[in-house]
C-alpha cells in the first residue's frame, strides 16, 4: 500500500474526475435547454452530445464522487455507513450500465432511438448515441460496480482502460479533424474527453491496488510503465497526424507517407525503449548491488553465528523461531523444518517451563534477561544451560535474541564444591564439638587448679606466718630463716599457679577490636615501671608507635611483659638503653623493643616463647617462664607474628606484629 | 561448734576447709571480731541455720546475722545458690554478703555481683594481705555500714 499522502491525493483526483463529469453533464443539459450549440458540440461543425449521454455522464460522475468517500476511509469507519454509501454507488453503477446497455440492444434490434433525446429536438445531430459511446457506458457502468467490490477491482480497472481507450478513440478521431459521417464511432468530442477522464479517475479511484501499485510503484515494472505507456498513447496519434497533415499538403503519396509513419515510430520508440532499458539496467544493477550485499550480511552473521560455542537463537513474540545456528540443531537433534514450527518452551520440562516462559516476558518487557535451565533435547537428554536474552527491533518488530552455553562443567564443579563443603562442615562441626569438651575439660582443670592447688599454699603459708607470730620467741635465727624461706617459696608457687591460669584464660577469652594509641600505652606503663626501678640508670628511647586495633587489655599485658623484662636484663648494666619503636615490612607495622641487656643464646631462641621455658638462672633473673609464652599467645590470637634477634651479653630485640589489625 | 555465746550472731562464715577456717578465725580474731561469729561448713548448714530447712526455707532461728563470708565452693550446696537464696528472701536480702575465694574466675565473679554480692575478696596465697583484708571488710560491713532499719 501507497503511503497516506499520496492516497489522499490520488483520491482527489478522482474525486476531480467525478466533478467534472458531473459538472460537463449539467452543461449539456443546460445547452439542450437553452439551445446553446457551444454546450452541446464544442464547435459547430461538429457532433452534438444527446441529452441521455449527458445524464449518463451525471450518473457516472456522481458515482465516480461515491466511490471516493467510501474509499476515504473516514467513511468505512461506520459500517452501517458505509454499507449505505456502497449501495448508492451500486445502484448509480447500474443505472449508468443500464442507459449505456439498453441503447445496444435497441441498436441490435434496430429499435427506435428516440429515447436518447429525452423529448428534445435532435436538430442537425444523429438523435441517438453512438454505439461506441453506450459501449462505453455499459462497461463503465459495470466497472463502476466492480471496483466497490473488494475481489473484483481489478477486473474493473480493465474496464475502465477500455473505457480510456474508447474515449482516445473519439478524441484522436478529433484530432485528425474527424468526419461527421457514420454513426458507430460518431461522438461528441467532450464525450471522448470525459471517458478519458472518467477512466483515468476510476483509476486513481482504487490507489492501493492492482494497475496503480505498478503505475505508483519504484519497481523495474513501474519505470516501464510511466516510461513506455504514456509514449505508446501520444506517439503513434502524434507521428500520424504529422504523415496526414503532410499527405494531405501533397509532400508525399501514400506508400512514403505510411514508410515516415512507421519508421518515425520505429525510431521513437527504439530511443525510448532503449532509454527506459538503460534506466531500468541502472536500477537492475544498483539492486543486484544492493542484494549483494545483503547476502553478504546474511553470510556474515550466519557465519557469526554459527561461530558462537553455544546455541543461538532468535523469536519473535509469538515464539516463532526467526534464526538459529548449526549448533542449536546439533543439540537439540531436530531438523530446521521441526525447529521452524516449534516454540521456545518446547525445549524445556516441568518447573523450567514456568521460569524460562518469566524470563522471555522480561525479557521483551524490560529488555534484558537470562536463565539457567535444563535444555531437552529430542531424545528427551537434558542438559544443563545459561540462557541469555536481549530483546531487538527486526522491521520494527521486537524480538529476542541470545545465546545459550552448557555449563554442565560448571554444574558438576558446584556439585563437587556443594559435596566438599557438605563434608567440610560436617566435619568442622564434629571437630568443634571435639575442641569444645576439650575446652571444658581443661577449663574444669583450670577452675580446680585456681581453687584446690592454691588452698594448701595459703595453709602453709598462714601457718608459717602463725609459727612466726606466736611462737617467733622461742625459735633461733636459723629456724626463722627457714620458715621465711617457706613462706617465700609458697608465694612464688601461688605466682606460678597464677601465671599458668592467666596464660591457659588467653586461649579462650573472646578479644575486643577497638582503636589503641599505642605510643600513650606505652608511655604510661613505661612511667610505672621507671617509678619502681627508681634508682636505676636508665636511658629511654621512644619512637614512633602508630596505633592498632585490637584488645587493650591483652595487649597491655604484651608491652608490659616486653617492657618489663627490657627493665629486668638491663638491671646489670649502666646506664641501660631501651628503645622502643616501630618499622614498616611489607605494608605492615612491626613493633619493637630493643634492650642492651643480658641477651641470650640465639641457639635457644625456639624456646623462648614456650612455657616454663627459661634461659636464665632463677638466681641471675627471677622469673616463671610464662611472660613470653603469653605474649605470643596474645599476638597470635591477634593474628600476627614475634620473634627475638639476640646475642649473649649484647642486648636482645623483641618484636611484634599484629598483622590483620594494625592500621596503617 | 563455733556458735558463740551471746544470743545474736554478728558474722556468719560459711567455709569448708579447715585451714582456711582456722586461718579466718585467727584473721577475725586479731581483729576483735570473732566474739559473736557462727560458722557453717557447707551450703545446706548455712541454709539450714538461716531459715531452718535448707529444703523448706521458712522456719530456721530467726535470727539474722548482720554480715555474711561466703566461700564459693562448697559441699552440697555452692556458695553462689547460698547466695542466691539469701538475695531472694526478703528477710535476708539487706544482709551484707562478702564472698571469701580462692577463685578469680570472671564467671564467678560476675555471677556473685549479678545475684547482688557486695563485696568479693579473693584469698591470696599471701596470708597477710588475706587477714588485712578481711579485718577492713568485716570492720566494715558490721560497724561502718548499718542495715537498714536500725539505728547505732
Amino acid at each position: 500500500m501507497a503511503s497516506p499522502l499520496p492516497y489522499v491525493r490520488s483520491l482527489m483526483i478522482a474525486a476531480g474526475g467525478g466533478i467534472l463529469a458531473v459538472g460537463a453533464g449539467l452543461l449539456v443539459l443546460l445547452g439542450w435547454v437553452t439551445g446553446n450549440l457551444t454546450f452541446l458540440t464544442v464547435r459547430p461543425e461538429w457532433t452534438p452530445m444527446v441529452p441521455m449521454t449527458a445524464v449518463a455522464f451525471c450518473l457516472s460522475g456522481a458515482a465516480l464522487l461515491v466511490i471516493t468517500a467510501i474509499m476515504n476511509r473516514r467513511l468505512s469507519e461506520n459500517a452501517v455507513t458505509f454499507e449505505r454509501w456502497r449501495w448508492v454507488a451500486k445502484g448509480l453503477a447500474l443505472l449508468v450500465a443500464l442507459i449505456g446497455g439498453r441503447s445496444l440492444l435497441f441498436y441490435g434490434f434496430g429499435w427506435p432511438t428516440e429515447w436518447d433525446m429525452l423529448g428534445f429536438d435532435k436538430g442537425e445531430g444523429p438523435g441517438q448515441m453512438a454505439q461506441v459511446t453506450a459501449a462505453g457506458f455499459l462497461l463503465f457502468g459495470i466497472a463502476l460496480g466492480l471496483t466497490v467490490r473488494q475481489r473484483f477491482y481489478q477486473s474493473a480497472q480493465w474496464l475502465a482502460a477500455v473505457v480510456i481507450f474508447i474515449g482516445w478513440i473519439g478524441l484522436t478521431r478529433y484530432f485528425y479533424g474527424g468526419d461527421q459521417s457514420g454513426v458507430f464511432f460518431r461522438m461528441a468530442m467532450h464525450t471522448a474527453l470525459l471517458f478519458a477522464v472518467l477512466g483515468i479517475g476510476l483509476f486513481y479511484a482504487r490507489p492501493d491496488g492492482g494497475f496503480m501499485v505498478i503505475w505508483n510503484g519504484d519497481t523495474a515494472g513501474s519505470v516501464l510503465v510511466r516510461g513506455l505507456f504514456p509514449a505508446a498513447l501520444i506517439v503513434p496519434v502524434v507521428v500520424g497526424w504529422l504523415r496526414l497533415e503532410g499527405q494531405r499538403a501533397g509532400w508525399y503519396g501514400l506508400e512514403t507517407g505510411l514508410t515516415v509513419f512507421a519508421m518515425s515510430n520505429v525510431l521513437i520508440f527504439s530511443v525510448l525503449a532503449w532509454h527506459t532499458a538503460s534506466r531500468l539496467h541502472r536500477e537492475d544493477t544498483r539492486r543486484r548491488q544492493a542484494e549483494k550485499t545483503v547476502m553478504m550480511e546474511k553470510q556474515f552473521s550466519d557465519a557469526v553465528i554459527d561461530s558462537l560455542p553455544g546455541i543461538f537463537y532468535l523469536f519473535d513474540r509469538q515464539g516463532k523461531f526467526l534464526r538459529w545456528n548449526a549448533n542449536f540443531e546439533q543439540v537439540s537433534g531436530y531438523r530446521a523444518a521441526e525447529i521452524a514450527v516449534m516454540h521456545p518452551l518446547d525445549f524445556f520440562a516441568g518447573d523450567d517451563k514456568t521460569l524460562v516462559s518469566s524470563r522471555i516476558s522480561e525479557v521483551f518487557t524490560k529488555g534484558v534477561s537470562y536463565a539457567e535451565a535444563d535444555f531437552v533435547s529430542k531424545d528427551g537428554r537434558r542438559t544443563p544451560f545459561y540462557f541469555t536474552g536481549i530483546s531487538v527491533r527486526l522491521e520494527g518488530e521486537v524480538c529476542l535474541a541470545g545465546v545459550g552455553i552448557d555449563i554442565t562443567a560448571r554444574k558438576l564443579a558446584e556439585a563437587k564444591i556443594q559435596e566438599l563443603n557438605t563434608d567440610l562442615e560436617r566435619r568442622v562441626v564434629e571437630r568443634t564439638a571435639q575442641l569444645e569438651s576439650a575446652n571444658k575439660g581443661l577449663e574444669a582443670f583450670s577452675y580446680s587448679v585456681s581453687h584446690d592447688l592454691r588452698a594448701p599454699l595459703r595453709a602453709v603459708d598462714g601457718f608459717s606466718q602463725a609459727l612466726v607470730e606466736d611462737y617467733g620467741a622461742t625459735l633461733n635465727e636459723e629456724a626463722r630463716h627457714y620458715l621465711a624461706t617457706i613462706r617465700s617459696e609458697t608465694q612464688r608457687m601461688g605466682v606460678l599457679i597464677d601465671d599458668l591460669l592467666t596464660f591457659s584464660r588467653l586461649g579462650r577469652a573472646s578479644l575486643e577490636h577497638l582503636p589503641i594509641d599505642t605510643a600513650s600505652l606505652v608511655k604510661s606503663i613505661l612511667n610505672n615501671l621507671l617509678a619502681e626501678a627508681a634508682g636505676r640508670k636508665i636511658e629511654i628511647h621512644v619512637e614512633e608507635l602508630p596505633p592498632c586495633d585490637g584488645d587493650l587489655s591483652l595487649l597491655k599485658q604484651v608491652w608490659i611483659n616486653l617492657l618489663s623484662n627490657a627493665f629486668k636484663y638491663t638491671r646489670r648494666r649502666e646506664p641501660a638503653v631501651i628503645t622502643v619503636g616501630s618499622r614498616r615490612e611489607n605494608g605492615a607495622v612491626v613493633y619493637f623493643v630493643k634492650d642492651n641487656g643480658a641477651g641470650f643464646d640465639m641457639r635457644y631462641a625456639n624456646k623462648l616463647f614456650g612455657v616454663f621455658q627459661r634461659l636464665h638462672r632463677a638466681e641471675d633473673y627471677e622469673g616463671t617462664g610464662v611472660g613470653l609464652a603469653i605474649v605470643q599467645r596474645i599476638v597470635h590470637r591477634h593474628g600476627g607474628t614475634v620473634w627475638a634477634e639476640a646475642l649473649v651479653n649484647d642486648g636482645a630485640t623483641f618484636y611484634f606484629t599484629l598483622n590483620r589489625e594494625t592500621r596503617l | 561448734m563455733n556458735t558463740p555465746n551471746s544470743e545474736t550472731v554478728e558474722i556468719l562464715l560459711v567455709e569448708d576447709n579447715p585451714s582456711d577456717l582456722a586461718l579466718t578465725q585467727r584473721a577475725l580474731k586479731k581483729a576483735r571480731l570473732a566474739n559473736h561469729l557462727h560458722v557453717c561448713r557447707d551450703g545446706e548448714e548455712a541454709l539450714d541455720f538461716l531459715f531452718g530447712d535448707a529444703l523448706h526455707a521458712g522456719g530456721g532461728s530467726g535470727r539474722f546475722p548482720r554480715v555474711v563470708l561466703l566461700d564459693i565452693k562448697l559441699p552440697k550446696i555452692d556458695g553462689l545458690e547460698v547466695l542466691r537464696r539469701l538475695k531472694a528472701d526478703p528477710r535476708t536480702r539487706t544482709i551484707p554478703v562478702v564472698m571469701l575465694t580462692s577463685s578469680q574466675e570472671q564467671r564467678d565473679v560476675i555471677e556473685s555481683y549479678n545475684l547482688g554480692v557486695n563485696s568479693y575478696i579473693v584469698k591470696p596465697v599471701n596470708f597477710e594481705g588475706f587477714s588485712a583484708a578481711v579485718e577492713q571488710l568485716g570492720m566494715y560491713w558490721l560497724l561502718v555500714n548499718q542495715p537498714p532499719g536500725q539505728q547505732t
